[in-house]
């Protein structure tokens, strides 16, 4: 009960904050990617595409290294429909030994990505969506040839436990694939900052 | 009536899920003259419902192993940075060179190990080590990395004094954590935590045997302050504080602990039940404007559902007693002479200023600046300090490098608290008084690498209200040029040799970079008849910085690691 007052009380000040860096609602422009598991790729690669979950990912977070099975499960679950999982990693290679191109290719290997785990080496993807973590998920969908960011936040709420987990980004992605508006298009994310390199 | 009887049910469940304790986390104890201090990002479940909480690490999930160090002992610390961020790690109390000291300017980036190294001459007491990365101290607080270290020595080890880790002596830090809807620790615009963490557990408790026990308590909040006191009100006796061992125990049933400052207790359960309960309570209720921790709002930045309440801190239960317990309090401790303020030869003060609106606050109306050493001291100077705070809130001093004695409080030394009469290194600065103490700044002179005086409020001293100082000498060094360095065996497969031919000259800082730059060794002040120790690094060319001390000329040499 305190919680729910608690949660209640925080109400205002949590939407403050999430709001500073929301893209909810803004128009994507389709970028291309570089995948260290499915090569060069654009969104016309994906010629029957409604929607994309764009998933900040990266191999060093302990939160995301969580996801990884998540992310191919979605994959699984929804490609048939038309929305396809992308994992970006924004990270810095050079700050990190374990975001280079040869330690995403192991980690893709290793984990049986069938997701493409995209390099953002200039961080343009991440910049698009102001990312500001990883894990952190963006549900695009295609509008009148438009792609619109309709759901952004974490992948689900709890990392440790899937199987108690509400999941955000599926239940979005049902919701977007019945027509209807996004239930909840926003939740808190949290994980590894990004840290954007100046340009 | 039914909805009532329902209501009624779910407070009882309710009133049932927060009485649940958790038994704290005593952290491991390692006794060793090398550590090895790996920082993470971690995971740990501190709410009983939910996604897990993003924290902070050292060779563990959250609030690292306490480090026994031993009086006059040679310790080599190897802190490798494993976060997502850059990091520092300051030993808190410790006596050492300025660039050992893990304060701001000692920065480890992600991937790289630092590897300071001192003799100890601290005396046994509490101590701690915290990150100090301006401006994130907050932030890796509140996440829970530090940990305890405990310095020993022969004099408190003649005393009868409980003092077997975990059985009948404990390591307690005290802390608070407000949390996002998502389960995550709240660290911008929140001065106060809502829910007690203790040693890293949530809904703490502790079980102690029934006799005579040693409790080392520190406050590792972010801003409160704890007026501590037993459930039954029974006297419990102080026996340290920040600088050790006090001369005489002294009997309270209260005492107050601020931000950074630790507190060695006995307190005797020998008459209590097994089975009984008691609690550590913080009695905050009612404390005037500047208490920090008394603002009466429950919210917001300077809010908390612990804010200006009593409240448990910890939970306690007492079981049997171990096999030989200790018995008796000590009539008298230790035989510390302490300075007085006619042995200082030199007088500074300092004022809190600012704090209004967005102003924040400062020392003398000058916010932190890297680059500006703001008091340079002589080597082996008394120097006394008076620190002035007529600025709308209570503040918590900490100086690096010495352990100092409070010589008076608004110019009184009968103001003085009965809790406070050993050496220190954090005194609470409350709103309308000012604080004088005394130091002697000895053994380590440098020029070039400042210690750090500061509030020891996160935000306070995020903001800015830290100032730095310089201890220095006369002696000069000369300048090493780029002819005067070899590097030896060159491939090599274990230790680097530096060979300086400039024996008047000194290398001040070596720095060991991959061929892309990344930084994977930082070496300060770096005895080199050891040589460097690279057998760990991979195979390939890595680049060596090395500061000259006279002109702070880097001179880049390469080496072959096979």
């Amino acid at each position: 009960m305190n919680r729910i007052l608690l949660v209640f009380l925080l109400a205002p000040f949590l939407l403050q904050a999430q709001s500073e860096f929301s893209v909810l609602g803004k128009e994507i422009v389709p970028f291309e990617m570089h995948s260290v598991n499915k090569g060069k790729l654009t969104f016309d690669s994906f010629p029957n595409a409604k929607g994309f979950a764009i998933v900040f990912f990266c191999n060093h977070c302990p939160m995301a290294k969580l996801y990884d099975e998540r992310i191919q499960e979605l994959e699984r679950n929804f490609s048939a429909q038309g929305v396809h999982v992308i994992a970006v990693n924004p990270m810095d290679s050079l700050v990190y030994e374990e975001e280079s191109w040869k330690e995403m290719m192991k980690r893709a290997s290793r984990m049986n990505y069938i997701v493409p785990y995209v390099q953002d080496g200039s961080q343009n993807i991440a910049r698009q969506f102001n990312a500001q973590h990883t894990p952190q998920a963006f549900v695009i969908w295609k509008e009148e040839n438009h792609w619109v960011v309709r759901y952004e936040g974490s992948f689900d709420d709890n990392g440790e436990h899937p199987q108690s987990a509400t999941p955000f980004v599926a239940n979005a992605i049902t919701d977007l694939l019945q027509g209807k508006s996004v239930s909840m298009p926003q939740s808190e994310s949290f994980g590894c900052r990004i840290f954007y390199r100046k340009k | 009536m039914k909805n009532r009887i329902l209501l009624l049910s779910f407070l009882f469940v309710s009133l049932q899920s927060i009485a649940q304790f958790n038994e704290i986390w005593i952290p491991t104890l390692e006794d060793a003259s090398t550590y090895n201090l790996n920082v993470y990002d971690t995971l740990k479940q501190l709410r009983p419902t939910g996604n897990q909480t993003v924290t902070i690490g050292v060779n563990g999930d959250m609030w690292g192993p306490t480090l026994v160090l031993h009086k006059g002992q040679d310790v080599q610390m190897n802190v490798t940075n494993h976060l997502n961020d850059s990091t520092t790690v300051h030993w808190h109390g410790l006596h050492l060179p300025a660039v050992m000291d893990g304060g701001p300017h000692q920065v480890i980036p992600p991937g790289a190990t630092w590897q300071p190294y001192w003799n100890v001459t601290n005396r046994a007491g509490t101590y701690w080590y915290h990150p100090h990365l301006h401006t994130m101290t907050t932030e890796q607080l509140m996440k829970g990395m530090g940990g305890f270290i405990i310095i020993q020595d022969d004099e408190e080890a003649a005393m009868n004094l409980p003092r077997t880790y975990g059985e009948d002596d404990f390591p307690i830090a005290l802390s608070s954590r407000r949390y996002t809807a998502a389960n995550q620790i709240v660290t911008a615009n929140s001065a106060y935590g809502d829910y007690m963490l203790v040693n890293g557990t949530s809904s703490p408790q502790l079980t102690l045997p029934k006799q005579l026990v040693r409790l080392r308590i520190l406050n590792v909040e972010n801003e409160r302050g704890y007026n501590l006191g037993f459930s039954d009100n029974r006297n419990f006796y102080i026996i340290a504080n920040d600088g050790g061992m006090l001369n005489a125990p002294v009997q309270v049933n209260r005492v107050k602990l601020m931000v950074g400052e630790r507190v060695e207790i006995l307190v005797d359960l020998s008459g209590d039940v097994a089975g009984s309960t008691l609690d550590l309570k913080a009695y905050n209720t009612g404390f005037p404007l500047g208490f920090p921790g008394g603002e009466p709002g429950t919210s917001g930045t300077f809010g908390s559902l612990l804010n200006n309440i009593d409240f448990v801190a910890l939970h306690l239960v007492v079981t049997n007693p171990t096999a030989n317990p200790i018995v008796g309090i000590p009539s008298a401790l230790s035989n510390e002479v302490y300075w007085t303020a006619n042995d200082a030869t030199v007088n500074r003060t300092l004022t809190v200023t600012g704090g209004q609106g967005p102003v924040p606050f400062v020392f003398d109306n000058l916010g932190f600046n890297m680059t500006t050493i703001n008091k340079t001291v002589n080597l082996d100077a008394i120097e006394k300090w008076t620190v002035t705070n007529n600025q709308i809130f209570g503040h918590s001093f900490h100086i690096h490098d010495v352990e100092f004695k409070i010589v008076a409080r608004n110019g009184s030394a009968a103001n003085v608290g009965a809790h406070e009469q050993g050496w220190k290194d954090v005194f609470y600065l409350p709103l309308g008084e000012s604080v004088t103490f005394v130091a002697k700044f000895s053994d380590y002179a440098d020029a070039e690498h400042p210690f750090m005086y500061h509030c020891h409020f996160g935000l306070h001293e995020d903001a800015g209200m830290m100032g730095q100082f310089v201890v220095v000498n006369n002696v000069s060094t000369e300048e090493i040029n780029d002819a005067d360095i070899t590097l030896f065996p060159n491939p090599t497969q274990e230790v680097l040799r530096i060979a300086n031919s400039n024996v008047n000259g000194r290398i001040y800082y070596v720095t060991i970079m991959n061929e892309l730059g990344r930084t994977v060794m930082m070496l300060p002040s770096p005895d080199l008849s050891r040589g460097i120790d690279v057998s760990h690094l991979a195979s390939g060319i890595y680049l060596v910085q090395l500061t000259d001390k006279a002109s702070k000329k880097i001179i880049v040499k390469k080496f072959i690691k096979e």
